[in-house]
């Protein structure tokens, strides 16, 4: 009986940092991936946890990391050339399929951008969407990811981006992401699919903005963030009400996201 | 016809001895010296004589998945490839070995519903507890030992419920009728006991006849579902439920349908394992993210949760079947008296007042 429970050893490609506590992995890893799904990373003897992928192609697969625990310590200590272990796809992802010929607006808060980074490189240059717009908040320009592709971003006019904070040498948008949700075009409120990625304070108060604008339930879609231990339906730590984000998520339609009781 | 032996209560002891040479033998056995004591189920030896006269403290559960297990061990060595790196290796030591729970009662063996959907079904299963399940037998003892903590005729079980067993034992004042239910079973039965005679057959199946109609609970679960959800967001009834609640968790360790686990890497040097231990919904970090976020911060969502588990959410998903076995473990172990059955009953009770 296969065990799902077994690692592959996978080998660092190489890092790169992003801010001062997130780096980008880019791993020896060739599956078929989609994006929003994530992947159980693992150094063994500090154990695993769950990480989205960023990005993907020929081979290589990028994960973003932030230093916040034991394991992403463990992480921090490894480079180019050094193995780690990893066990996946797991998770729903994110379907092209729900987005062809729609509006589609990407809204993603800091460390959010990693599970839909893939999906905003694959729509930018492509014509299976009408229109994309993406609209990027992060605290202060330090906590900024991917900054080479977000400034082409900016500067092609695909994204916004605006910071919670900034000194006086920023020069762009401040404020919170909620406040430019309103110069996002819903002109066509029957074409526009809206995708909101990032820590749980921003999702509530962004999709609560949207529908507001009236943007219908079933056009949102949300990538939610739990705890877990296994990745695979079992260990329960990511069940909210009767679904398993692991599993049935971690992209849901707001619709749905909001019928789980928590 | 089903193969089915006597065994004389003065024999028991021997006929234990020589099941325990054709399979793994696991008894409910007092855990300490103290008569009136926590039980458990312990594996056989001769002279421990099993408890019989009342339900274990602590369930089969331990059986099929262990409190404590290895999910694969690894040895950090040179790499020949270079780098800081380490070979990894799955722990093949998962020799599942046949083995017989010798005095399950019928709640024990109702609660595999929940643990097999969990660990059998779904997109990827479990291979340590499917090959340890396929490998567990369980002798059900017809039960007459219902206390006024039980209530499995509330959840769809009963004393006589033999759902799921592979041998039946029915206690008589001289001794056990013990049937086999499946074929395999009763090879497990050859050479052992003595026949049952005419008059010990009757008696037994007067026993079973008795059990079978014996209502054990008076809990009315019926739409509690849909009750659950009403009551959800009303913060005034679970605060009032849930108030003396300590968190301790030991409802859920004592509860025969109660599955989580959590993946931790415990190292010693160069070597470790990945161990799964028991989890449990009740505490605070089940749900702590890294990033500092709780999305049940409080006892109030996690007991909430832990209740709509059980009656709202695992039968909304599979047919009406709950995720509680009423074997009424978690009310006789909770340290400050909170009783599920008050609380599954109070979800229906004026809920549209509040």
């Amino acid at each position: 009986m296969k065990n799902p429970f077994l690692p592959e050893k996978i080998k660092i490609l190489e890092v790169i940092p992003e801010t001062s506590i997130d780096y980008t992995y880019v791993l020896a890893l060739d599956k078929e991936v989609k994006p929003g799904q994530f992947f159980q990373l693992s150094v063994p003897g500090a154990g695993e946890a769950p990480i989205s992928v960023s990005d993907f192609e020929d081979g290589k697969l990028c994960v973003t990391i932030r230093k916040v625990g034991r394991l992403t310590n463990a992480l921090f200590a490894l480079g180019p050339g050094d193995f780690l272990f990893a066990r996946g796809p797991y998770g729903n992802g994110f379907d092209y399929r729900d987005f062809a010929g729609a509006d589609l607006k990407v809204i993603a808060g800091g460390t959010g951008l990693a599970p839909v980074k893939k999906l905003i490189k694959t729509f930018a240059g492509s014509d299976s969407v009408s229109s994309l717009e993406v609209l990027l908040g992060f605290k202060t320009p330090e906590d900024i990811l991917y900054g080479d592709e977000v400034r082409a971003w900016v500067q092609s006019g695909v994204a916004t981006l605006t910071v919670d904070k900034a000194d006086d040498n920023w020069e762009g948008n401040r404020g919170l992401i909620t406040g430019y949700l309103k110069n996002l075009d819903l002109s066509d409120r029957a074409r526009c699919k809206c995708i909101v990625v990032g820590p749980p304070i921003m999702i509530k108060f962004v999709t609560a903005e949207l529908l507001l604008l009236k943007v219908a339930e079933d056009n949102i879609w949300v990538s939610l963030e739990r705890k877990m231990s296994c990745g695979i339906g079992k260990c329960g730590h990511c069940k909210i009400g009767d679904a398993y984000v692991c599993l049935e998520g971690p992209v849901f339609k707001f619709s749905e996201a909001r019928r789980l009781l928590d | 016809m089903a193969v089915k032996i006597f065994i004389a209560t003065d024999q028991l002891d021997s006929v234990l001895e020589k099941l325990a040479t054709k399979i793994d033998l696991w008894i409910p056995a007092l855990l300490k010296e103290d008569k009136s004591g926590p039980t458990g189920f312990i594996p056989y030896e001769p002279g421990k004589s099993p408890v019989f006269e009342r339900q274990t403290t602590l369930p089969t559960k331990k059986l099929l998945l262990p409190q404590v297990e290895t999910l694969l061990r690894f040895e950090y060595k040179k790499d020949p490839e270079g780098g800081s790196t380490s070979s990894i290796v799955v722990d093949d030591a998962r020799q599942v070995r046949p083995t017989l729970v010798f005095g399950a009662r019928s709640c024990d063996v109702r609660a595999l519903i929940t643990m097999d959907r969990v660990f059998s079904q779904g997109p990827y299963v479990d291979p340590y507890y499917v090959e340890r399940r396929k490998n567990t037998f369980f002798a059900t003892l017809v039960c007459e030992q219902n206390d006024s903590k039980c209530f499995c005729s509330s959840v769809g079980g009963g004393p006589a419920d033999m759902e799921g067993s592979h041998l039946k034992i029915v206690k008589l004042d001289e001794g056990y009728v013990v049937e086999a239910l499946t074929k395999e079973a009763g090879s497990l039965l050859e050479g052992l006991g003595e026949a049952v005679d005419k008059a010990k057959d009757t008696k037994a199946g007067k026993i079973v006849k008795e059990a079978s109609k014996r209502i054990v609970g008076d809990l009315d679960t019926k739409g509690c579902a849909e009750a659950f959800r009403n009551r959800f967001a009303q913060n005034d009834f679970w605060v009032q439920m849930v108030s003396q609640c300590l968190s301790c968790g030991v409802c859920t360790y004592v509860c025969p349908t109660c599955y989580c686990f959590t993946i931790t890497d415990e190292t010693q040097n160069l070597k470790g394992e990945r161990m799964r231990s028991w989890d449990s919904c009740m505490f605070s970090q089940y749900t702590l993210e890294a990033s500092g976020h709780n999305p049940r911060p409080t006892k109030l969502e996690r007991y909430r949760n832990r209740v709509g588990h059980k009656f709202s959410y695992i039968p909304e998903k599979y047919e009406g079947i709950l995720g509680c076995c009423g074997c009424g473990r978690c009310i006789r172990s909770c340290p400050v008296t909170i009783d599920i059955r008050q609380v599954v009953g109070n979800l229906k009770e004026n809920s549209n007042e509040q």
